[in-house]
């Protein structure tokens, strides 16, 4: 479980990163969805309410962050988060593969929300191409399987350097 | 929180969201409004359609399920006249052989279509199409009855068409007989269309209004005991005969088919010096 604090500033940190790679490389910052993989994580790790407000306040600043229509973001980072977090509870998602999945499934989920609202609304001319939306879905989870691992290795270091110094306090 | 007021508040979220994304495109809203309204209004639509179908098959059937009532009771009905008329038939039979009574051959009747019909006018005819096989046959005085009664009589055929001297025609005359009483006497037209005329029964024969009158089968051309028509009035005609007034019980306005009966009469020369009864 994720505390709000934690949250709200890996939310701070994933709009910082947004605005400064849609600034210095906005094809990269096109491809990957940072914002719905912060939602997903989150959503992996907490229960169907955490996902509901974690997507609520990610699409807000996702909304805030793009110029559609206000909401739009957020609709489609509710249902993903309420999504993964009701999946999380019915199955095992400590597997990374199976957190991958997910990743991909919610970033398709919110790609296809996003898509379908704009032409339902007739807010713009949508080219929706099937393979973008597929190429978004794996990066992104590569992306997420990548900070998986990272924050695994992070996890078992900050562990390995506790142990060492708790030793090295009882040899003296 | 438990899990279901989660999902009612995440319902919430997603429709204030969805108004708020509407909100924001009116015109759009308005066509999403009736994106959503039509398949709902024409499934209620469609249910509703479905509703008054079932609802008129059971009206249906409850109208086909007293009708079915209606004919089986009609049907028990007939088939008790029927069996009493069987009955009447193997006590007539059995009768006739006691009496040693041997009826008349059965005459073949043939159905024939009413092409016209004048009964106000001087002469009181109708006009009968013959079936295709029946044309080159002689038809001349052969009697012609309706399911009501008695007719007339062909007076000429040919070409296919027969016509008919009605019962009602001042020159039509008919050995006839009040069925109560079995006094015989003569039915002739008048002058007044749709009233016939019963002559020379006597002032001490009892015919009473409502009397049935038949024919007698006394005049050559006509068999016995056909329907006529009914006694509607009874006066005294001077010094001998009642002055009958009888309705005929065929309704001339409303023929559409008749019976020729193939019935041989009695050859003309045989009733020379007759009253001129069956002419």
């Amino acid at each position: 479980m994720v505390s709000a604090g934690r949250f709200a500033g890996a939310l701070a940190a994933v709009a910082l990163v947004e605005v400064l790679l849609g600034e210095a490389l906005p094809a990269a910052a096109n491809v990957v969805e940072l914002i719905v993989l912060l939602v997903v994580l989150t959503s992996l790790r907490g229960n169907s309410l955490h996902g509901l407000t974690g997507g609520l306040a990610a699409g807000l600043v996702q909304d805030t962050l793009t110029a559609s229509l206000f909401g739009l973001h957020t609709l489609a980072c509710c249902v993903v988060g309420y999504a993964v977090a009701r999946a999380s509870q019915r199955i095992l998602t400590n597997q990374r593969l199976v957190a991958g999945l997910l990743i991909a499934a919610g970033v398709m989920v919110h790609q296809v929300l996003v898509i379908g609202l704009l032409t339902v609304l007739d807010i713009a001319d949508v080219d929706a191409d099937v393979l973008f939306v597929l190429s978004r879905a794996l990066l992104t989870s590569a992306a997420g399987l990548v900070y998986l691992w990272l924050a695994g290795r992070l996890r078992e270091w900050v562990v390995r350097r506790r142990t060492l110094a708790a030793r090295r306090v009882r040899s003296k | 929180m438990s899990e279901r007021r989660v999902a009612i508040l995440f319902g919430g979220v997603v429709v204030f969201l969805l108004a708020l994304l509407t909100a924001q495109e009116p015109q759009r809203a308005g066509d999403l409004a009736l994106w959503i309204e039509g398949p709902v209004k024409q499934f209620v639509g469609g249910v509703a359609e479905n509703v008054d179908r079932v609802r008129q098959g059971r009206a249906a059937r409850a109208e086909i399920e007293r009708e079915n009532v209606e004919l089986r009771e009609r049907v028990r009905e007939l088939e008790a006249r029927y069996a009493a008329g069987v009955g009447a038939r193997l006590e007539s039979d059995l009768v006739s052989k006691q009496l040693r009574y041997e009826p008349p051959p059965d005459a073949d009747l043939l159905l024939a279509d009413v092409v016209y019909v004048d009964h106000h006018s001087f002469r009181r005819t109708a006009i009968l199409r013959l079936p295709p096989g029946a044309r080159r046959e002689d038809w001349s005085r052969k009697p012609v009855t309706t399911a009501e009664g008695l007719l007339g009589r062909v007076a000429s055929s040919g070409g296919g068409y027969a016509r008919v001297l009605l019962v009602t025609d001042r020159d039509s005359s008919v050995g006839a007989m009040v069925e109560r009483t079995r006094r015989q006497g003569i039915i002739r037209g008048t002058s007044e269309p749709g009233v016939l005329s019963l002559m020379f029964l006597p002032l001490q024969v009892d015919v009473q209004p409502g009397d049935r009158v038949i024919s007698a089968g006394i005049d050559g051309l006509f068999p016995r005991d056909i329907p006529i028509g009914t006694v509607t009035s009874v006066e005294s005609d001077g010094d001998l005969f009642h002055a009958i007034g009888v309705v005929p019980s065929v309704d001339l306005g409303s023929l559409t088919h008749a019976y020729i009966w193939r019935r041989d009469p009695v050859p003309e020369g045989y009733m020379d010096g007759g009253d001129g009864v069956g002419r």
